[in-house]
């Protein structure tokens, strides 16, 4: 079914929406909150949550890309998620991911009038300038927590270049924001 | 920057972004399902260089284009040795002296299927008369056929297109074969791609494939594949064993650039897969330099090499773009060459292959490689290792040429050697997927921690109106290959969940996941490293109202994955 079926099920408050999402969609977010969570039933309640509050927000909300605005939702709850299990660090990848990003980005001190929203969209500015190869690594990466090897399994590359592709992307995007007058 | 603004400003990127990372695709993916660098169709990879020197590599990714002719039923099976394909001289620049040789050859190591006799699969037959398409019958005639086995397809024809298998030449790490297409026009021809090639050993898949393709006169269209089948397994372990391969439908692409069956059939060919397993194995625990990597042997074919590394695995600083230092994951040094008896320097004969550490292991590392050209073992000398480390992904940027200095040399004739070994010792090694009878089963994905394990696995092209109630009939989990019993549950609590189902898109799949728990006080997967886990599923089944188990598809699928934490 086309996305914009699917959305005006929501607005019909048509529970078949729900099905609708998790057929077309369900496998995305299971494996977005599977790859923060490392835990089957932990992701599974992610995407089930995830349903849950679409159902709520649409409408009034129209999103323009429907898989977009699930995974945002589903990454979101699922981070929200991890902070509550402190007792097990189940997926170090994801915060390895996050300290990847960490280290080319502003820190606190020197940069902390950059609002979150304005640092996305430089980063969204810098990844229009990548080519189409190395943007969607990057954001399989950081947006969709997928690890190196699953990242070089589904576009067929050695972890190896998955790895170089990333480390200059983010080399390219410290310069960027530099570039940018964004201190580093 | 704290994580929590991280997270925030990730939800700021442009949502039309991030669908299109939903779906994208490298274009040269969407050609092949499997991992697959293509060099230009009459191109070579690699530039061959002067004595001594290399013109750094200029790699051509072009799509896989399929171009057919014909149309009647015949088909080939006998075995003749006339001349080799363009393709395979083409994949190892091989001389007509040579060729004469390899032609001459008693041994297994080249394989030619000709055109000369006329066979018919029997599911053929019947599903051309439905079409009501002529159909001529003749018999079996490959040497494994005279040996009483009459399932060995060498080639089948669909609707006038004949995909067949032309030639092979299988070493220890590389299985190299020619497939040919007749079917199409010429003016057909630039445009048809194959939907989905798939190539299994008894089951196991022969991995990741470089290939490329010579379109012959009347239209017909010779793939060249190159298979590193090895791949950090035992070598030649898909030597006698019978091979698949699976050809799915003929396909064009629209003006989105996605394919469009315009023929849908499955071209299904099988036959015993020979070829040699003899190699030298010089063990030599040299190190390369100052590097910190150590050679502890090199294995040498005469198509195809391995060098198996200690390099504990590490981070290494290095300078960004801006000046900056940031940390990366080092190889070793990379093969770059070699040097024969008589002095003459190969640069960068080799090509397309697999790296990384063996199963179990974050300390054993090695890289395969095919050879560009057939060398006389007898002749080589001395092996170069690059001393840098260059990125073998990167297209240069510019052609500065590597020269004998900038190498570390390995002289294999000072080394001691263990003689031609021919190693068929039955050990297992990590198989992430297996195919039987249609239906293929994968290992996803790997989670262990001091306290459990979890693997996921999914099955694939399972029949899609039975996904929901698809079961395994039976299935073990063994560690080491000793069967995880009723009688060991003590120790271990086993799960096997069946988890989120997969409407058909891509293909039709459904998912389950294995969890393991050492459930004896003091036993943790710490003791388990290292060890190798198998999962054997014996039939699926769905259950009748009454529970009654039925049998939906009968075979064996055995996947197998080392234990290992990954920090």
């Amino acid at each position: 079914m086309e996305d914009k079926q699917i959305i005006e099920l929501y607005f019909a408050r048509d529970e078949q929406a729900i099905l609708e999402t998790d057929v077309k969609y369900g496998r995305l977010c299971t494996s977005v909150a599977y790859n923060v969570l490392a835990n089957i039933s932990d992701a599974e309640e992610c995407v089930n949550d995830t349903y849950f509050y679409t159902w709520n927000q649409i409408p009034p909300t129209r999103p323009l890309y429907f898989s977009a605005f699930l995974c945002k939702i589903v990454r979101n709850l699922s981070l929200k998620k991890l902070d509550h299990l402190t007792a097990k660090k189940r997926c170090p990848q994801v915060l390895v991911s996050l300290e990847e990003l960490e280290a080319i980005l502003p820190d606190d001190r020197m940069a902390s009038q950059i609002e979150s929203e304005d640092l996305g969209r430089i980063i969204s500015l810098f990844l229009r300038t990548e080519k189409a190869e190395a943007r969607n690594v990057f954001l399989r990466k950081y947006l969709f927590m997928d690890s190196v090897s699953d990242i070089a399994v589904r576009y067929g590359y050695e972890e190896s270049k998955a790895k170089s592709m990333l480390f200059r992307t983010r080399s390219r995007l410290k310069a960027y924001l530099k570039k940018e007058g964004v201190e580093v | 920057m704290k994580t929590s603004k991280i997270v925030d400003a990730l939800n700021y990127i442009d949502e039309d972004l991030v669908a299109e990372a939903v779906t994208y695709r490298p274009k040269e993916e969407e050609v092949a399902d499997e991992i697959i660098k293509i060099s230009e169709a009459n191109g070579k990879e690699m530039t061959m260089k002067k004595k001594g020197k290399i013109a750094k590599r200029t790699l051509l990714v072009a799509a896989l284009i399929v171009v057919l002719v014909l149309g009647t039923l015949t088909v080939a099976v006998a075995a003749f040795r006339g001349s080799l394909s363009e393709g395979l001289k083409n994949l190892f620049h091989i001389s007509a002296e040579q060729e004469e040789e390899l032609l001459g050859r008693e041994d297994d190591f080249l394989q030619i299927y000709g055109t000369e006799e006329i066979y018919i699969k029997e599911s053929l037959i019947e599903e051309e008369t439905k079409n009501n398409t002529d159909v001529t019958v003749g018999e079996t005639i490959d040497s494994k056929a005279e040996e009483g086995n009459d399932n060995y397809v060498l080639s089948e024809t669909y609707q006038g297109i004949t995909v067949s298998v032309k030639e092979t030449l299988v070493d220890s790490y590389y299985v190299n074969m020619v497939l040919r297409v007749e079917g199409f026009s010429e003016e057909q021809a630039p445009n048809i791609e194959y939907g989905r090639l798939r190539v299994w050993a008894e089951g196991e898949s022969l991995g990741s494939m470089s290939g490329h393709m010579n379109i012959l006169e009347d239209g017909i269209i010779e793939f060249t594949l190159s298979y590193n089948a090895a791949k950090g397994k035992i070598p030649g372990w898909y030597l006698g064993k019978d091979v698949e391969v699976i050809w799915e439908n003929m396909c064009v692409r629209d003006e989105s650039m996605r394919k469009q069956p315009i023929v849908e059939h499955t071209w299904h060919l099988t036959w015993n897969l020979k070829g040699i397993n003899d190699r030298l194995v010089w063990n030599l625990n040299t190190a390369l330099g100052d590097s910190g990597a150590v050679v502890e042997n090199i294995e040498l074919t005469e198509a195809s090499i391995r060098v198996n590394y200690d390099w504990p695995r590490q981070t290494v600083p290095v300078v960004l773009a801006d000046g900056s230092i940031g940390n990366e994951v080092k190889e070793p040094p990379m093969l770059t060459g070699i040097i024969l008896k008589d002095g003459t320097v190969h640069m960068g004969v080799t090509e397309f292959g697999g790296s990384g550490y063996h199963a179990g292991s974050l300390q054993k590392y090695y890289v395969e490689r095919k050879f560009t050209q057939l060398f006389d073992l007898d002749e080589i000398e001395s092996v170069l290792f690059y001393k840098e480390n260059p990125d073998d992904n990167i297209p240069a940027v510019d052609n500065k040429p590597l020269e004998v200095e900038d190498c570390y040399i390995i002289h294999l004739r000072e080394e001691k050697m263990q003689e031609n070994t021919n190693n068929n010792e039955e050990v297992s090694h990590d198989n992430l997927s297996f195919y039987c009878n249609g239906v293929i089963a994968t290992w996803a994905t790997f989670e262990t921690d001091e306290e459990m394990l979890q693997y996921g696995l999914y099955l694939e092209d399972v029949p899609e109106n039975l996904m929901e109630t698809l079961e395994f009939g039976s299935y073990e989990v063994y560690v080491d290959n000793v069967l995880l019993t009723e009688s060991s549950m003590e120790e271990w609590e086993i799960n096997l969940d069946e988890w989120i189902i997969i409407e058909s898109r891509p293909r039709p799949r459904k998912h389950w996941m294995l969890t393991v728990v050492p459930d004896d006080m003091g036993v943790t997967m710490d003791d388990y490293i290292g060890k190798q886990l198998k999962l054997v599923i014996n039939d699926l089944v769905v259950r009748n109202f009454s529970g009654k188990e039925e049998v939906v598809v009968e075979g064996r699928w055995e996947l197998r994955y080392t234990i290992q934490i990954y920090q």
